[in-house]
């Protein structure tokens, strides 16, 4: 009889022991999902944010590029000591750019000696999330009169 | 192993199994929609530098023409639009689709001209101005342009 009892405690026991491993099993393989899923949604965020960064890249890249398109078209023939930032028209200008951005600040670079020929224009762009975009707009310049002649490179 | 046990841990790995299924699904698109964008964006690109070169061949080649010297922008919207223009050249206006892609060429200004590129129904948008004093379009006699 006390036999009987004690085989009927052992095998209570091991269907205890077996029951508890089937559900730690489930919870563990469920935690390893969880946890793929989470660096999986991590990844396309990821993804994603970085396309958009690129995007804001290539934009801005383009508004550079416009920009120096804008200033070869105010500036050929004149001097650029008669650049200021109220001479670009401000609808050309915000058609230019891509949207949210704008000019921040333009400042001619001084001349090297040897290369009087060459006027350099740093200019700065704002974007729609407070980062700035630099760039240069290198304008060929008469080196008898002083008057810009040509764009040569646009807001790289 | 009571049914309790069993029920409980079946519904925990059915709901981890689903949840994860979806998120890798959802991943899976997402990287499909990454991939068609980045193929977007450098056709748009590519696209860009086309039309760079073919209006820099072109002003090089009708440098001090008519055209170049009255009506600069037309010029510039010809090149652009390569001849193959659906719009109303006399509106300062042409479009053209090709693919998903659409391409809109605007005169702004006298001697401006806008090249807008969307893509994917405007989701995907480049432009760039080009102006004839840039592309020494009707240089002054003497002036060293270039």
């Amino acid at each position: 009889m006390a036999a009987a009892r004690r085989g009927l405690a052992r095998a209570a026991r091991a269907r205890s022991c077996q029951s508890g491993f089937v559900l730690g099993l489930a919870l563990l393989a469920g935690l390893v999902l969880s946890a793929g899923s989470f660096t999986a949604l991590t990844l396309a965020l990821a993804s994603h944010q970085a396309q958009a960064a690129e995007h804001r890249r290539r934009q801005a890249e383009d508004g550079l590029a416009n920009l120096g398109q804008l200033l070869a078209q105010t500036l050929v023939g004149h001097r650029p000591e008669e650049l200021n930032q109220a001479s670009l028209n401000p609808e050309l200008l915000s058609q230019g750019l891509p949207g949210g951005w704008q000019l921040a600040s333009l400042q001619w670079q001084a001349s090297q000696p040897t290369d009087l020929g060459v006027a350099t224009l740093q200019v700065t762009l704002s974007g729609p999330r407070g980062e700035q975009r630099q760039g240069v707009v290198t304008f060929g310049r008469s080196p008898q009169d002083g008057l810009i002649t040509s764009l040569r490179q646009e807001g790289a | 192993m009571n049914l309790v046990d069993v029920v409980v841990s079946v519904l925990v790995f059915s709901l981890a199994s689903a949840g994860c299924l979806e998120v890798m699904a959802s991943l899976g698109r997402t990287l499909q929609g990454t991939a068609q964008a980045e193929a977007t964006a450098e056709r748009l690109e590519a696209e860009l530098r086309r039309s760079q070169a073919v209006v820099r061949a072109g002003a090089d080649q009708d440098q001090a023409s008519d055209l170049a010297c009255d009506q600069p922008e037309l010029l510039l919207s010809h090149l652009l639009t390569d001849g193959s223009s659906s719009g109303n050249g006399a509106s300062g206006e042409a479009s053209t689709a090709t693919g998903s892609m659409q391409r809109q060429v605007t005169v702004m200004a006298p001697g401006l001209v806008r090249l807008q590129l969307t893509a994917d129904g405007g989701r995907w948008q480049r432009q760039r101005l080009f102006s004839a004093a840039a592309y020494g379009l009707c240089p002054s006699p003497g002036g060293p342009i270039g």
